[in-house]
């Protein structure tokens, strides 16, 4: 029967000339969680640019400065200095750097080992698929932060291999996706056709598979984010991700602790960015994970249970 | 002899008008569906005016975009009220089904009204038994109905569409039976209550033909037994195997309507010519197929005047800025077409 | 040379089994070749295994035993590496123009992937897709939007300009008009039609529509259960079919016509088709056989006769079509 579920030539999207257009499109819910993220990832690769910047610097004679303190330099301080002068704010933004460096690196490195075995298992099937399955069960028996303590313990906590880590552990909610998407999609006429043109299995791979995969991978990786940035949080607040003399919320949180009484500055300021920041991108992400939420009756041209 | 009748005037306008026919079981008159397009409102269904008389079938025949299914939907009121706005009427036993609210449509649907659709594996439910889901449609309408009572009805109603051991059926669930068998059950379900109308979707779309036959002979064994029916289709062999009258849909609209014989002999409107003449027939190899060139309209895209003519090739100036009313064209026969002389001439 | 077959398949068997379940045997000894420039049809409901001996021919599975030879040449057990040069041969259109499209690419890419696989770049590439969809009857304005802009007929048209591009010998049609609106079919159908006559390509085509099998085939085969049932000319079968099947299938299509409702000689074939995981012993038919006697459950019947109209049948029966069709005076 002639598909009458056939979409209406599409609307082609109206380009997007204005600021107005941007929020017109995607709601204020949407648009400034992307405004806050920008900054916030603009403040943290100009951190080492501005002038006031010194996440370092210990001058104890002018600690637990408060907002807009001032020290004996005269020095603005906006957010304050620590428990050892060092500057607040300072430290914020090297944590934000640090938090986004690890964040971004270890969901990339999920992203690609994930969608690769997931797609590999999915499309070529037979002992491929039986061995990335067993290794999906297996991972999943293991708590990823409890597999980490070890490691980090044995080997150290530098940056590099804490992507490492986190991205590594991380890439079995990719693979299972993926491949079950995959499964769906290698039973497509156009992949029967790509082999009927002498395509080889990488071949369709990368130019079949993986291109309809776009959506789910980004659905997933912006769920991995907002999830990474929380555990490098929880690992340094455990002394197991970024070291001193660095700093990364999670570590301010930690320090922040014993002083909550005395100094509860020091740990809303750090609480407060991490909120914002995973509830930004959230947020942000809205519109790419669209498709994971419940949708309400909507008007528009429909396809109904019947056909036309 | 349809001389005569295409002799009278043209312009005598023989559209149903307002009351109910007589003998009509079921009347609709000027059904309109308007949905929401990025173009604005348009009419799926545009003014669509029919009966469905006693102890007959008909068939409603048309393709994409002819707003067929979407006429049957709307009458049930199975069409989303948030997306859809529908007006008209289709009066049932008295009862105007487009006004009423659901839980009169609940009492109709299943009990005066059987419904039959294309797919049966999405009609019938996956988890529940066959038993279970032809109970449920009995005591929808019946509470009181015992337990006996209610497995006896079942395995009648199963032996009825010639299920072969039916108290075995009940216990057993969509997934294993066949196609064939699982639209058997689906017509049990709708024939229990022993309905004045069944409205069937495509019911042989999606079926072999040995199997669409006997699918097909058990809607007419229910036409025998008194009960009406509406049958949605693309098929024109479905229309001359079991139809009694038939409606030719297109783009919306109804432009053809009369008895079977009249609509696929003496066809009073170029689009059923056309479809006649482009399909392959069995019998005979016939050299080369004369198709109609174009497609059928969009939604969003339909041409102003006849919206068929820019396929017709009796195409006249008035065909593209005028709209055609239905007009006789025979006995009983009505065809939208301002050409249609040139169509019996 | 020019007599060879372009297509060759010898005793096919094909096996599927669902992990370690029930082996269920989906073609079951299926022998065939197709000839440059002839139309061979598979007809039959089902779960007949039309669609998978298809799927076969294309070498896209690979037989549970048998042979499928291509141009003389055994490519039967052949990796996807080796059979590469031997693909533009034969092609492929599918019944799902849904499926059978990527979404994501536009309609030129679409058509040049074959031609950019097997290496033919540049401005004969760019020439060659043009020529394709203007020979398919597709405005060039289509070529760089997304198949979802158009309509069913037209998304069939794109497969064919697609299937054409490495001018194969063969091209297999599964379907491929069962999914579109009835006036457009006839449009397809007259499309295949001129291909045919301009290009002289041969076609194997899957179909369970039997007027249009009628219109456009040589030969037929028609299946029942993986077996062939019948085979020969298609003016032989369709003529005086012998098969009891093939009478139920044939007097099964609807009529054409109100007044010959009824007349013809009602429901031939009893009941469903079998089940493919427990066939029944002997004739695989004799659970729907109207003619059905006690030793069609001993054996299995083998295709016997001439060449050009064959049956396996115990006790077959020539009938005319108009008579199956209560058409006789």
């Amino acid at each position: 029967m002639a598909s009458s579920l056939a979409p209406a030539i599409p609307r082609r999207a109206a380009p997007l000339r204005s600021v107005q257009d941007l929020f017109h499109r995607y709601g204020a819910i949407t648009v400034i969680p992307w405004a806050v993220l920008a900054l916030i990832v603009l403040a943290a690769i100009a951190a080492p640019a501005l002038p006031f910047y010194d996440p370092y610097t210990q001058n104890l004679s002018s600690a637990y400065l408060s907002i807009m303190g001032r020290d004996e330099a005269g020095t603005l301080h906006l957010l304050g200095t620590d428990t050892l002068g060092v500057d607040t704010l300072s430290q914020l933004l090297l944590g934000a750097r640090l938090s986004l460096t690890i964040a971004i690196g270890s969901v990339l490195v999920s992203t690609v080992l994930g969608v690769a075995l997931g797609v590999a298992a999915g499309y070529l099937g037979g002992i491929v698929d039986r061995i990335v399955v067993v290794l999906i069960d297996v991972s999943l028996a293991v708590p990823r932060v409890l597999f980490m303590i070890p490691v980090v313990a044995v080997l150290g906590s530098s940056l590099w291999l804490l992507i490492l880590l986190i991205g590594v552990t991380g890439w079995v909610v990719f693979a299972r996706v993926v491949r079950a998407q995959v499964l769906t999609l290698r039973r497509r006429d156009y992949v029967d056709a790509a082999v009927m043109m002498g395509s080889g299995h990488l071949a369709v791979m990368v130019r079949h598979i993986l291109p309809n995969l776009h959506g789910t991978i980004l659905v997933l990786a912006s769920l991995d984010l907002g999830a990474v940035i929380v555990m490098e949080a929880g690992l340094s607040y455990l002394g197991l991700g970024v070291q001193p003399p660095d700093t990364s919320w999670g570590l301010m949180i930690e320090q922040a602790q014993e002083y909550i009484v005395t100094d509860p500055r020091l740990l809303l300021v750090p609480s407060i960015a991490l909120v914002t920041l995973v509830l930004a991108i959230n947020l942000g992400t809205r519109p790419f994970t669209a498709e994971l939420r419940p949708t309400r009756r909507r008007r528009g041209p429909v396809p109904i249970a019947l056909g036309a | 002899m349809t001389t005569t009748a295409a002799t009278t005037s043209p312009a005598q306008l023989a559209t149903p008008t307002d009351g109910p026919t007589a003998d009509a079981l079921l009347t609709v008159r000027d059904l309109t569906v308007l949905f929401d397009t990025p173009v604005g409102p348009r009419a799926a269904v545009d003014q669509v005016s029919f009966d469905v008389r006693h102890g007959e079938v008909l068939g409603l025949v048309g393709e994409s975009g002819s707003g067929k299914s979407v006429t049957l939907a709307s009458i049930m009121g199975l069409t989303r009220a948030d997306t859809a706005a529908i007006s008209g009427s289709a009066v049932l036993d008295g009862v105007d089904l487009i006004s009423a609210g659901e839980s009169v449509l609940r009492g109709v649907r299943g009990k005066d009204v059987g419904m039959v659709f294309q797919n049966p594996m999405t009609a019938l439910n996956p988890v529940r038994s066959v038993g279970a889901q032809l109970a449920d449609a009995i005591r929808l309408h019946d509470r009181r109905v015992s337990k006996t009572e209610l497995r006896e009805r079942s395995v009648a109603a199963l032996a009825e569409v010639g299920v072969p051991a039916p108290e075995m059926r009940l216990g057993q669930y969509a997934h294993e039976l066949s196609g064939g068998l699982q639209q058997r059950v689906a017509i049990a379900m709708a024939l229990i209550n022993d309905p004045r109308l069944v409205i069937a979707d495509e019911p042989t779309t999606a079926l072999d033909v040995t199997v669409q036959a006997q699918v097909l002979d058990l809607l007419l064994a229910a036409r025998d037994r008194g009960t009406s029916i509406v049958v949605v289709t693309h098929d024109l062999g479905v229309l001359a195997e079991v139809a009694d009258r038939v409606a030719v849909m297109y783009a919306g609209r109804i432009v053809e309507m009369g008895p079977v014989t009249g609509v696929i002999d003496r066809t009073g409107h170029p689009y059923t010519a056309g479809l006649r003449a482009s399909l392959p027939r069995l019998e005979q190899r016939i050299e080369r197929l004369t198709p109609i060139g174009g497609a059928p309209p969009l939604l969003v895209d339909r041409p102003g005047g006849c919206a068929f003519h820019p396929r017709c090739p009796i195409a006249g100036e008035i065909c593209g800025t005028e709209r055609p009313e239905l007009i006789a064209a025979g006995a009983d026969h009505r065809s939208a077409c301002h050409r249609v002389e040139i169509l019996r001439g | 040379m020019a007599d060879r077959e372009i297509v060759e398949v010898q005793d096919l068997t094909k096996d599927f089994r669902r992990g370690r379940g029930p082996i269920t045997r989906a073609v079951r000894g299926v022998s065939f070749g197709i000839r440059p420039g002839e139309t061979v049809a598979l007809v039959g409901e089902s779960g007949c295994g039309k669609s998978t001996t298809a799927r076969l021919v294309a070498r896209l599975l690979r037989p549970t035993s048998g042979r499928i030879v291509y141009d003389g040449v055994d490519v039967t057990r052949w990796s996807t590496h080796r059979m590469r040069p031997l693909r533009p041969m034969v092609q492929m259109v599918f019944q799902d123009s849904w499926s059978a499209l990527d979404p994501r690419m536009t309609c030129r890419d679409i058509v040049a992937e074959p031609l950019r696989v097997q290496r033919r770049y540049g401005r004969a590439q760019r020439d060659r897709v043009d020529e394709l969809l203007a020979r398919v009857g597709l405005d060039g304005r289509y070529g760089d939007r997304k198949p979802a802009t158009l309509s069913g007929g037209q998304r069939q048209r794109l497969s064919i300009a697609r299937a054409l591009a490495l001018q194969p010998r063969l091209l297999i049609l599964d379907e491929p008009v069962s999914a579109l609106d009835a006036s457009i079919q006839a449009q397809i159908v007259t499309l295949f039609q001129d291909l045919q006559r301009d290009l002289g390509i041969a076609y194997l085509f899957i179909s369970h529509d039997l007027a249009v099998v009628r219109h456009l085939a040589d030969r037929v085969l028609v299946m029942y259960l993986g077996q062939v049932v019948e085979e020969g000319l298609a003016e032989a079968v369709f003529g005086a079919p012998r098969h009891p099947y093939t009478h139920g299938l044939l007097a099964a299509v609807p009529v054409d016509h109100p007044a010959a409702r009824g007349r013809g000689p009602g429901r031939l074939a009893i009941g469903e088709p079998a089940d493919p995981m427990h066939p029944p012993s002997g004739c695989v038919y004799r659970t729907r056989c109207y003619r059905v006697a006690d030793e069609c459950a001993h054996a299995r019947p083998m295709l016997l006769g001439p060449a050009d109209h064959r049956e396996a049948c115990a006790f077959p029966l020539p009938r005319p079509l108009a008579e199956l069709r209560g058409l006789a005076r």
